[in-house]
């Protein structure tokens, strides 16, 4: 085991290291130039190229991708271009906006996903279970800021329950104020999530249910909901993680989406910005720092995987 | 989806887009006395520990005002927590601000400003000639990095005869160097000011507090302000980019005052006593661009036949709100003229010109815009050039894209941007500018504008200067924007014109509930 943890982590590290080969160099591709946006249309072309000097933007790309590394690796994702500010400050403060979204709409989205997903393929025949497959169909088939839309609407300019956007600008000081920012955005991404999930727990649920064990367990005197508990949902979650691991990219994505649609001040909403500025270094450090996460989830989704399948543990 | 109006935003430069129009008011800038702000007060009634939430649009990329490029930053900074020796109001009027008076010379070259006895940075430490001497001396440095430092280019020196005294000894004449102070360039910071980019430190009614990037920008009333108080105690600017949030932020009482551009969001106002919509103008032109250098559009018949194709009110129409200008002067401009009879809108004259240029069997052109506005401008704009036979390809591109490849390659036919500007007519016989008038003709009205001894001299140049741009088909002018806001009932004296440049909150009221 200790030496398939160690082969992954040095995996994830070329992985990372690729990554950020490929992140730096596609948004050099990006027409666009920081300089340009700093100096805006009353500059002089004089005045653009001493600020692209003092930006460091004239030098080599090499020199600018080890320069950047090497902050890195130290922890120090540079300074913005555009206001001098610390990236790894901004990231962690934009991080105590999406990490709690995304993380709390991943919950959410399992726990209303899994148990409807099981229900859905244990009825699969009746009434109820197709209901549940079509709703979770017409979950797919909504767009995320449009769900967002009509929970504003409803929630907020309706019933005013609920804030219509925004975090509270002192963060989590007052912990009432910022989960109530974050409750509709939250259920907005994990509706689409719930949906793609409930899908996928369903057939692999159904998959198990027509597997061997299952009838050697009813054989055995089990009836179908025990055969299920004791036998079918621990092989049926081995598809249902892997599948959580990748759709973390898919959520991340969507935070980009519901931040915009409720201005929220996280990380999505940073990117979109920056990237219309064209503030490299920040965007490269925010798409390396996505990037990481998502690579560290498929990395624990695969030990998840060896905890849930003894199979797998000593496998290669 | 609704589209995206007016309000989408840009989230950089001077070529700002924020909510539009006009409905031709304004009138002579330089004369209004009024200052444009939401009419009646509180009438006493207000309340001094009020906080006033402000929805804006676009969010300042950096709070370094000397070396930010762009209006946002001006927007919530200028005239609230920096002050120059001079400041303007909504309507471009200008006033003392650091100085409390002025002596120009006869020969309009040197500028003697007083400065007044009590005023302090926000730290407490007093303004000082020395600290205006340095402020001015880095914006006009040879290796400044201010991005309007062309705006002060006439001036020579700088110096101090006395600790209250300031002067200004110019190159040339220039009619428009107070109006230039009153800018960004103009600002006055402490002597050696370091730091401005976290944390602005100026001399205005309002200290800078806080900014939480991507969401607000907080301002605090300056108790030691040495002028009249601010009325509320705190300002918070929201940045609400998405149109949709920000309606909905007014709607829910969110923010105290907004920018709705949306036609359909607006009239959901109208009549509502909880809400005022209030209608300004602005200094947003929505210009088309010629490119001159290559191709057809040398030709002058071409870009005439281009403008009278365009059918400007119909794509007002098409867009909700706007005001029809012939030329990049606003009516809020003193050397305004109406100058929309030239090139009206006339498809046959159109095609006619486009034959006698050798286009007659059709002509090919590309027009870049930038995909803040909205698709529908690039849409009408083709659509209208298909009727003369000129097929169009719209290329949207990000605006960074369009600063690099239009404004500062010139790889472009058409382009359209707003200029957001105000009085930036100057601009177009800059040499290298990315279209313009190349004319000696056009750079001795803009010489003459500049070096006229008295307003009146000064207007007809420029007003000169406009109609042969005009008349030249350096560009085509589709339409003025309009600034609409929507104030919760109850808050009074937020300005309402050209609200992009200078949002100045030194009047806003907040009644006591």
């Amino acid at each position: 085991m200790a030496v398939i943890i160690l082969r992954r982590v040095g995996l994830l590290a070329v992985s990372l290291f690729v990554a950020s080969l490929l992140v730096f160099a596609l948004l050099r591709l990006l027409p666009g130039d920081t300089a340009d946006v700093l100096a805006g249309t009353s500059a002089s072309p004089d005045q653009v190229l001493r600020i692209r000097h003092e930006i460091g933007a004239d030098r080599s790309l090499p020199a600018q991708y080890l320069d950047w590394m090497g902050g890195v690796l130290t922890g120090d994702f540079g300074v913005s271009a555009l206001n001098g500010a610390s990236v790894s400050g901004e990231l962690g403060e934009k991080l105590t906006v999406t990490a709690p979204l995304v993380g709390a709409a991943t919950v959410l989205a399992l726990a209303v996903a899994a148990p409807l997903g099981v229900l859905a393929a244990a009825r699969h025949r009746r009434t109820s279970g197709v209901a549940l497959s079509a709703l979770s169909q017409l979950g797919l088939a909504v767009p995320t800021f449009w769900v967002g839309l009509m929970l504003v609407t409803v929630f907020a300019v309706d019933w005013r329950l609920l804030p219509a956007g925004g975090f509270p600008a002192d963060g989590w000081a007052d912990p009432v104020a910022a989960v109530r920012g974050l409750v509709l955005p939250v259920v907005t991404l994990a509706v689409v999530e719930a949906a793609v999930l409930l899908r996928f727990v369903r057939s692999a649920t159904l998959e198990v249910l027509h597997a061997d064990f299952i009838r050697t367990a009813r054989a055995k005197g089990l009836t179908r909901g025990q055969a299920l508990r004791r036998h079918g949902i621990r092989n049926a979650a081995l598809p249902v993680v892997s599948m959580l691991g990748l759709e973390f990219a898919t959520l991340l994505l969507g935070a980009v989406v519901v931040e915009n649609v409720f201005a929220l001040p996280g990380l999505g909403q940073m990117l979109v910005a920056d990237i219309g500025n064209r503030d490299l270094v920040k965007v490269q450090g925010t798409v390396l720092l996505v990037t990481a996460a998502v690579l560290v989830v498929g990395f624990g989704v695969d030990l998840a995987h060896r905890l849930l399948d003894p199979r797998l543990r000593s496998a290669r | 989806m609704r589209i995206r109006t007016f309000a989408a935003a840009v989230a950089v430069t001077g070529l700002a887009l924020a909510a539009c129009g006009s409905d031709g008011d304004g009138g002579d800038g330089g004369a209004a006395g009024a200052s444009a702000s939401a009419s009646a007060s509180t009438g006493g009634r207000a309340n001094p520990d009020a906080t006033v939430t402000i929805g804006a649009v676009l969010e300042p990329t950096s709070l370094d005002i000397t070396r930010t490029s762009g209006i946002a930053v001006g927007q919530i900074l200028l005239n609230n927590v920096y002050e120059g020796l001079v400041k303007r109001d909504q309507k471009g009027v200008v006033s003392p601000a650091l100085a409390t008076s002025w002596k120009i010379s006869p020969d309009g070259r040197t500028y003697t400003f007083t400065l007044a006895g009590n005023a302090a940075f926000h730290d407490g430490a007093p303004v000082r000639a020395a600290d205006v001497v340095w402020s001015l001396n880095q914006a006009i440095a040879p290796a400044s990095t201010n991005p309007y430092a062309s705006d002060l280019a006439a001036i020579a020196a700088v110096s101090s005869p006395d600790p209250r005294t300031v002067v200004l000894t110019l190159k040339d004449r220039d009619s428009g160097l107070l109006f230039h102070l009153t800018g960004p360039p103009g600002v006055v910071v402490r002597q050696g000011a370091t730091g401005l980019a976290g944390h602005p430190d100026g001399t205005g009614p309002f200290r800078f507090d806080s900014w939480r990037r991507g969401d607000s920008i907080t301002l605090v009333r300056n108790d030691a302000y040495r002028g009249p108080k601010a009325t509320v105690a705190r300002v918070v600017f929201r940045y609400l980019a998405d149109a949709n949030a920000q309606n909905n932020a007014v709607r829910t009482g969110q923010v105290d005052v907004g920018v709705i551009s949306d036609n359909d969001l607006v009239d959901a106002y109208r009549g509502n006593p909880k809400f005022v919509v209030a209608e300004g103008t602005t200094t947003d032109k929505f210009t088309l661009a010629f490119n001159q250098d290559r191709g057809p559009l040398a030709d002058v018949r071409v870009r005439h036949a281009i403008r009278q194709g365009i059918d400007k009110d119909g794509l007002i129409k098409v867009l909700g709100a706007g005001t029809r200008i012939g030329s990049p002067v606003p009516p809020l401009d003193p050397w305004y003229s109406d100058l929309t009879s030239i090139d009206r809108y006339d498809p046959a004259s159109a095609r006619r010109l486009l034959a006698q240029a050798g286009h007659g069997g059709g002509l090919r052109l590309g027009l870049t815009i930038p995909n803040i506005y909205p698709p529908s401008i690039g849409d009408y704009v083709a659509s209208q050039l298909r009727e003369i036979g000129v097929t169009v390809e719209v290329r949207r591109v990000e605006f960074p894209a369009w600063l690099t490849g239009v404004y500062t390659k010139h790889d472009y036919d058409l382009s359209i941007v707003d200029h957001a500007e105000a009085r930036d007519l100057a601009f177009y016989v800059k040499p290298g500018y990315y279209f313009g008038d190349r004319s000696p003709q056009a750079r001795e009205l803009a010489t003459a504008g500049a070096s006229a001894a008295s307003d009146a001299d000064r207007d007809t140049a420029l007003r000169g200067l406009a109609r042969r741009y005009s008349e030249d088909a350096i560009a085509d002018w589709l339409l003025l924007g309009k600034a609409r806001q929507v104030a919760r009932a109850g808050v009074t004296g937020y300005p309402t014109d050209d609200v992009s440049a200078i949002y100045d909150l030194s009047k806003i009221e907040v009644a006591k509930s």
